[in-house]
């Protein structure tokens, strides 16, 4: 419990923030609270388990259109359509998973990428082809007017804080090990008995589920959604190095990340989207290349050795 | 008529994509780096052939040496200097690392060309060739036959020369290769320099017969991966087959389906073969 206590009274402070703070920094938090859960969402399988998803934009995409449709078309009350996005976001990534998460290491990576962009295709021409009016193809749709900020505040805190908790069972739970377990050694795990399979597969819907919750609050916040964006690399970029950059594998790093980043893009300014871009660029490269022993916790997450005889990292280090 | 316009399409294509994953599946088989910034060195490749026949009036064809050599030196330099500290660590640390310059290179890009479309025009080469019913167009036979050249120069190489003989020994087994008196820093900056450099001039093929843009690279990325997946990874020869079925897929799902479906359609080539048959079409990859 005494774990807990700090994390639980940190979120009921920010939950009574917007009763004092203006318009602006509520804004700004909520931004925050958006891609800490992301990043965090993302680090319960690259970080816990092991796989790198480069496709995390599937889920995000699938429940802002989820909920785009089910708010326009049959007019569904917001939280209930964000549920029924939660529920299908399940259902695709057991089903996506089966096959994918059996992939190893860069295959895993590059296959999700490859789903990701192959999705927005097929969501920009998903209208054209069918005939059907579904994804608004380059268009998008619009959204009806939500609430303000504040609402999308608290939502979006409830997710974040759900998938912080969500990481600090995974720190201390059976499932948890079995997953570190994985990412230590693939092999040694099964063959102690761990269902390697069965357990990325939870990890892998438990972060879809949270993501897809995200995308669907985020479109309804934006009041607009389109396949290019929703299913887009960019949005992607950013998890993954705010996952990295906190640390993976570990619970609170990820919020860490998250927050650094939607700062420095809040000084850069839009304006300068580019270099912003490009500076994130530049850290991947930095913290994954300079850093892989440790600040970070990338050394945590070890792939299973290559066939042929790889140098220890530690020699390596000393080599150079 | 259809069909055969679209098997010869597919085939057209299948030498340009061929040319595409075979930079990617030398420095993987070699050095154990998965590149994910391949398309947007393509991608450079294109623009250094667009930029010299704009603003210099130089051949494209004859642009395409000048492609290789800026590549290949930043291939070099990218090894030595960066991507060395990743050879032997796992697999993510390269993935990741490229995964950043690919960001750097795309931002770059915008910045330095926004993100209009560009069109790069051949004049001699806007006429087609009528077989019977069917049309080969010249830009695309002449981009799908250099590709060819540029895979069969590469396997060449790797069987003939020292260089390659390196190659394939550090790809075998490189501290063994170490112990027989190869500099194997130096081998993998020259791998990664000769990959980068034929992967630059795969993307000026590319840019006789597509848009040239910015974002452009992704795309490559992924075909150029489902390629070498197909073909086996590491197994050079495989290119060619995995070109071919790339290139075919595309070519009937733009003629039957829908142009904007072959992404997709090519994804689910790469998962089928990954399931059935992760060492490629021929079984010789290796399966990581």
């Amino acid at each position: 419990m005494r774990r807990l206590g700090l994390p639980a009274a940190l979120v009921a402070g920010l939950a009574l923030l917007p009763l004092v703070a203006g318009p602006y920094l509520v804004r700004l938090l909520a931004v925050i609270f958006m891609w800490g859960a992301l990043a965090s969402a993302w680090n319960l399988l690259a970080g816990y388990a092991g796989p790198v998803d480069l496709g995390p934009v599937v889920h995000y995409g699938l429940g802002g259109f989820t909920v785009a449709v089910l708010l326009t078309r049959a007019h569904w009350p917001f939280l209930p359509a964000l549920a029924a996005a939660g529920g299908l976001a399940a259902l695709v990534a057991y089903a996506v998973g089966t096959p994918t998460l059996r992939l190893r290491g860069a295959y895993f990576a590059v296959g999700t990428l490859a789903l990701a962009e192959a999705l927005r295709e097929g969501a920009l021409s998903f209208d054209r082809v069918t005939g059907l009016t579904l994804t608004g193809g380059s268009h998008g749709i619009t959204f009806p007017l939500g609430p303000g900020t504040t609402y999308f505040y608290y939502v979006l805190l409830a997710i974040l804080a759900l998938a912080l908790a969500a990481a600090l069972w995974l720190e201390g739970s059976r499932f948890g090990y079995g997953l570190r377990a994985i990412r230590e050694n693939e092999v040694a795990a099964a063959a102690s008995g761990i269902d390697v399979l069965a357990l990325k597969r939870w990890a892998y819907c438990l972060s879809a589920v949270l993501i897809a919750w995200v995308g669907g609050t985020a479109g309804y916040w934006l009041t607009y959604i389109n396949a290019n964006e929703a299913f887009g690399p960019t949005i992607t970029f950013q998890m993954v190095v705010m996952a990295i950059l906190g640390g993976l594998g570990t619970p609170f790093g990820p919020l860490l990340g998250a927050a650094v980043l939607v700062l420095l893009a809040e000084v850069l300014g839009t304006r300068l989207l580019y270099a912003y871009l490009i500076i994130i660029g530049l850290v991947i490269m930095a913290v994954s290349l300079v850093f892989p022993q440790g600040v970070v916790g990338l050394a945590r997450l070890r792939l299973r050795p290559r066939a042929r005889p790889a140098v220890p990292a530690e020699r390596r280090v000393a080599e150079s | 008529m259809v069909f055969l316009q679209a098997v010869a399409n597919g085939v057209m294509l299948g030498g340009v994509y061929a040319a595409a994953g075979v930079g990617l599946s030398l420095i993987f088989g070699v050095t154990g780096i998965v590149n994910a910034a391949h398309g947007e060195l393509m991608m450079l490749g294109a623009f250094t052939t667009y930029w010299l026949a704009r603003s210099h009036g130089v051949d494209p064809l004859l642009s395409l040496p000048v492609a290789f050599l800026l590549l290949a030196t930043f291939g070099y330099g990218l090894q030595r200097f960066v991507l060395n500290r990743s050879v032997g660590a796992p697999l993510l640390v390269s993935l990741l690392a490229t995964f950043g310059l690919s960001l750097v290179l795309v931002n770059a890009a915008l910045r330095l060309w926004s993100a209009d479309y560009r069109v790069l025009s051949v004049p001699y080469l806007d006429r087609s060739l009528h077989l019977g019913e069917v049309v080969l167009p010249y830009t695309r036979l002449v981009a799908g036959g250099l590709g060819l050249l540029m895979v069969a120069g590469l396997s060449a190489l790797l069987a003939r020369t020292p260089l390659g003989r390196a190659m394939r020994a550090t790809a075998q087994d490189w501290e063994m290769a170490q112990l027989a008196g190869i500099d194997t820093r130096r081998v993998f900056a020259l791998t990664v320099a000769l990959g980068v450099g034929v992967t630059g001039a795969a993307g000026s093929l590319v840019a006789y017969f597509t848009n040239i843009h910015p974002y452009m690279g992704l795309t490559y990325t992924l075909f150029a991966f489902a390629v070498v997946v197909l073909g086996g990874m590491g197994y050079i020869p495989g290119v060619l087959y995995g070109g071919l079925a790339i290139g075919l897929a595309q070519a009937f799902t733009e003629t039957y389906l829908e142009a904007g479906l072959s992404l997709m359609v090519a994804f689910l080539l790469l998962y089928v073969m990954l399931s059935l048959r992760p060492a490629g079409i021929t079984g010789r990859g290796r399966v990581e």
